[in-house]
């Protein structure tokens, strides 16, 4: 109520300011009139009159300045004099002005633009109704589980299934990729999401009888049909099967984005063979805690599973279903997962970078307070509060870093766009919100507060009369008395910009390092000179043996092509992960508890070997004649042989795949090298390999595969010829992705990559920063010198003395800083243990190379000064004073 | 004329509360009302009055008005609000008490110790 009532009138005073200042003077002058006809009334003359009663009123200004300062008004007026005295005072140096706004911006934009991808992942709800209900249950359900969740729990207000994956549609006759989504008919109604245009899926569409039907993204819509109201009652092909166009719907972000939504109904025809399972997401009921609901669903789960292991389940069977329990995921915002560890340790590096740039920038502004004492000192005089100035200099540095906000969004959007780019395929708008923009605009403010605010407060402890009269004023950065201690404040600093800046070029160098060990290490397969290229015929509705005799033909053509040493292929591409399947061995029981027998197994045609550069170390590769029909036989790497079969010939020994897809007796072949199938390995069960041939793979692992073709020269050359056999073969086989298999190699370290570039990018720009800063204060100490200097060379010294004095001063501060920075270092670094390969994280050769290497750069920027102060003339230097 | 006492710190707010209560009163009235019930005992600093009585106004104990004074002229009067008199009454409470626990103090007697 009177908090209401003080704004309301502190507002009028803002708004209705002329008006106020008015009334105030009507007041004052009529309580002065009034007075001095009252004491007319006594006898006096009227001239005598109104010179008593203005007399008796006393300060008539001062009563209005208090009377402003009641109604609150004071502040925003000093407020706005200090903002346009700032503003004078910058413009006055433009030079200082530029270095702070530069060194600003680039901290406050690399921390926007880190805060603008972490809001994009994680922060941002999705634009729904209550984003905050909806979870998603942790597990691989089977459409069938799906069903019978959704009709048993109790849980949820809504429940629905969803599932994405790369479509290709027909669109207008001509095919396109998209990114697909089937989606249970309860999907729209329980996301809570109305069409822009037309309809949303219902439960009627998920049904087996229904038309086919599927909406459209808004970016989909805009962007494949410019957002034409005709587009609904249009078809879409997926599979040659027709789907009427029947609405349009907002887009939703990376996590549920999709351009082209199906009828769950659709999944078994449409999706890619080896996918049966969807993800399945709730709203939760307000009066449930997630615990609960997630023992509830457990505990149907379970009984899900149990039924459909038939009448009598195996104890070992019992055992693995009371394993398998359901975790529930809030799902109403990106989850950070797959982002974390990266995007935490850029959010601690470019924190870092502005903390730097801020000692910089205080740096700065302490020798310019320390310029600027005799002005300070002259206000104090003239009984300025100190409280006062320090607001003034603040809003000098607020306006400062405010200055370096706006470069700093600008720098963030281009930035951002980069950092996605590093992180991610999708392609996502990333544009500076409100949200962001409220982010940089205080972070701007605090780091004003936060570099301004010591030298500030330094600068206004002055003591008055020395630094009034002539002399040195000056010496106030530098004298103890001043300083408080011989270190002094801006040594300081410079120890922190060091200290941090080795922290982070630490950090840079061991990702550096590490990112050596991994590309020297060796993956067990020649991958120079292999072309990879995916085709999918099962997208374009090939059933398997159409899928055979089209791989047969391709593999025919591919040989032929002149160029080409070999051509193969295989289910799996190399490097880019594996599969896992369990499997029994006649005579074998597994030894421990943590052998779980499974092998990662992959499917190869004729000739997979040789192109990929494995060498086979016993027995045959598979041919033509190893057919569908044919007895089952694989190849199986070294590992696996030397597991399983210790001591013994594995040739001609057999064993069985278990599971889902479990077969009889597999025989095998031949034994080959071990290989990696991506770096960083959590168990040795990559190199526990099984190859077996294409043509007797189950149904799961067919429907697509890469085509691998080994070339006598650059492979690159032949991307072309080996599409263009593809598509002679079919005009319509969806053709993905022609890659070399270095490139896919590579591209594993991708991330590692782009982690350690902006580490060593941040960590140079900060080394900058630090060698500015020592530069700086070296050369500042030297000028305040200039005198003692003379008075030494006069006295005697000789040149050289005079460098190593000015040189030890500045090595000191250096080797402060990089002990401070080791130390740092050293506990910082244990966050990047699991971003290093093969390397500690206190790596000495990386922490010493990194301290030599500031260390010299350091000399470089101490020894510019210390030359200055050698080759100075005594004379002029004592004349000067 | 008795001799003049300095006004308490703090008790100006008071006092022009009081005085307003009584009915709307323009600046100078304020004054002479006060000077008039303290039977000329209290000095007030004519300066001070009109930051104190922005300061209420700002705290919404007091509201003010254009009106026209006894002769004729055009001036701003101030009367209290509902807010005001419970602060008032607040005020003159708190103050009874402590002039009550400050005379028991300074009236103890050696004995009574």
């Amino acid at each position: 109520m009177t908090l209401w009532s003080r704004f309301r009138s502190w507002l009028r005073a803002t708004l209705r300011r002329s008006r106020m200042e008015s009334e105030m003077d009507a007041e004052l002058r009529f309580h002065i009139e009034a007075r001095a006809e009252d004491l007319l009334r006594g006898g006096v003359s009227r001239q005598q009159a109104i010179r008593q009663a203005r007399i008796e009123f006393g300060g008539i200004e001062r009563a209005k300045e208090e009377g402003r300062a009641a109604r609150g008004i004071t502040f925003l007026d000093e407020m706005m004099q200090d903002f346009r005295y700032g503003q004078r005072v910058l413009r006055k140096s433009p030079g200082f002005t530029v270095v702070a706004v530069l060194t600003l911006a680039l901290g406050i934009g690399a921390n926007t633009a880190i805060f603008s991808l972490i809001d994009q992942v994680a922060l941002r709800w999705l634009p729904i109704k209550n984003p905050e209900q909806l979870f998603e249950l942790k597990q691989n359900f089977l459409i069938p589980e799906y069903e019978k969740m959704s009709a048993r729990t109790h849980s949820f207000s809504g429940i629905f299934a969803s599932d994405t994956g790369p479509m290709i549609a027909g669109i207008d006759g001509v095919s396109q990729n998209v990114r697909g989504k089937f989606v249970s008919g309860s999907y729209h109604s329980v996301m809570g999401i109305e069409a822009l245009l037309g309809r949303v899926i219902t439960p009627a569409d998920d049904q087996p009888s229904s038309p086919f039907v599927c909406v459209l993204s808004y970016n989909s819509w805009k962007s494949r049909f410019a957002l034409s109201s005709d587009v609904l009652g249009k078809t879409i092909t997926l599979k040659r099967i027709p789907f009427t166009i029947v609405g349009v719907t907002p887009e939703l972000g990376r996590e549920q984005g999709a351009d082209l939504l199906v009828p769950m109904v659709t999944h078994l025809p449409l999706s890619m063979k080896d996918n049966d399972t969807v993800r399945v997401f709730g709203r939760l009921r307000s009066e449930l805690s997630e615990t609960q609901a997630a023992a509830e669903l457990t505990f149907i789960y379970q009984q899900i599973l149990t039924e459909s292991a038939g009448s009598r389940p195996t104890p070992e069977q019992q055992r693995l279903i009371l394993e398998k329990n359901i975790r529930l995921r809030p799902a109403g915002r990106g989850g950070l997962e797959g982002f974390s560890t990266q995007l935490r340790i850029l959010a601690g590096v470019v924190g870092m970078v502005l903390l730097i740039a801020c000692a910089n920038v205080a740096n700065l502004l302490l020798a310019r307070g320390a310029a600027r004492q005799r002005e300070i000192a002259v206000r104090l005089a003239i009984g300025a509060g100190r409280w006062r100035l320090i607001r003034q200099l603040l809003t000098e540095s607020i306006l400062l870093a405010f200055l370096a906000g706006c470069l700093g969004i600008l720098l963030a959007f281009w930035g951002s766009q980069l950092l996605w780019a590093f992180f991610s395929e999708d392609p996502t708008s990333l544009s500076p919100d409100l949200r962001v923009l409220g982010f940089s605009t205080f972070l701007s403010v605090l780091t004003g507060i936060g570099f301004g605010l010591l030298p500030a407060l330094r600068a206004t402890r002055v003591n008055l009369t020395p630094a009034l009269k002539e002399g040195d004023l000056r010496l106030g950065y530098s004298s103890p008395r001043a300083a408080g201690s011989r270190w002094g404040l801006g040594r300081s600093l410079v120890v922190l910009q060091i200290g941090l800046s080795l922290t982070l070029l630490i950090g840079a160098g061991l990702l550096l390092r590490s990112l050596q060990n991994l590309s020297k290490v060796d993956v067990g397969f020649d991958r120079e000179n292999v072309l990879d290229m995916w085709v999918m015929p099962t997208m374009v509705g090939y059933d398997t043996s159409q899928e055979h005799n089209l791989y047969w033909q391709l593999l025919d053509r591919l040989n032929a092509l002149p160029g080409v040493q070999s051509a193969s292929l295989s289910r799996l591409q190399l490097f880019s992960g594996f599969w896992a399947r369990p499997v029994s061995i006649p005579g074998y029981a597994p030894g421990t508890k943590t052998d779980d027998m499974r092998v990662s197994c992959n499917t190869t045609a004729p000739k997979f070997f040789a192109t990929m550069g494995i060498p086979l170390l016993l027995g045959r590769d598979f041919t033509p004649a190893d057919s569908a029909t044919a007895h089952q036989v694989a190849v199986i790497s070294e590992s696996l042989a030397r597991q399983y079969f210790p001591g013994e010939n594995p040739l001609g020994r057999h064993f069985r795949f278990t599971g889902e897809d479990a077969t009889g007796d597999v025989e095998i072949v031949g034994v080959a090298k071990d290989i990696l199938t991506k770096f960083r390995e959590e168990s040795n069960r990559s190199s526990r390999a099984a190859y077996i041939p294409f043509t007797q793979a189950p149904s799961t692992m067919t429907g697509q595969a890469v085509i691998e073709v080994r070339t006598a020269a650059n492979p690159r050359d032949i991307a072309a010829a080996m599409h263009a056999a593809a598509q002679a073969l079919d005009r319509n086989l969806p053709v993905d992705s022609v890659q070399t298999q270095d490139q896919i190699v590579n591209q594993s370290l991708g991330e590692q990559r782009s982690l350690s570039g902006i580490t060593a990018f941040f960590g140079l720009f900060a080394l900058l920063l630090a060698s500015i800063g020592l530069y700086g204060t070296m050369s500042y100490l030297v000028g305040l010198r200039t005198k003692e200097i003379g008075i030494r060379m006069a006295l005697g010294a000789d040149r050289q003395n005079v460098l190593f004095m000015v040189l030890r001063e500045g090595m000191l501060v250096t080797l402060v800083g990089i002990g401070t920075g080791l130390a740092l270092g050293a506990a910082l670094t244990r966050l990047l243990s699991n971003q290093l390969y093969n390397l500690s994280s206190t790596d000495p050769l990386t922490f010493t190379a990194v301290s030599l290497f500031l260390l010299l750069v350091a000399l470089v920027a101490s020894y510019l000064p210390a030359r200055r102060a050698m080759r100075m003339d005594p004379i002029a230097t004592l004349r000067y004073e | 004329m008795d001799k003049q006492l300095d006004l308490l710190q703090g008790t100006l707010d008071m006092l022009i509360l009081k005085a307003v209560s009584l009915g709307p009163l323009h600046g100078y009235g304020i004054l002479l009302r006060i000077q008039q019930i303290s039977k000329d005992r209290l000095e007030i600093q004519q300066g001070s009055l009109y930051p104190a009585l922005y300061r209420l106004e700002h705290q919404g104990w007091i509201a003010s008005e254009w009106g026209e004074s006894e002769n004729k002229r055009k001036a701003k009067y101030y009367k209290l609000t509902a807010a005001g008199k419970r602060r008032l009454q607040a005020e003159t409470e708190n103050w009874n008490s402590m002039a009550d626990v400050i005379a028991g103090i300074l009236g103890t007697k050696p004995e009574e110790v």
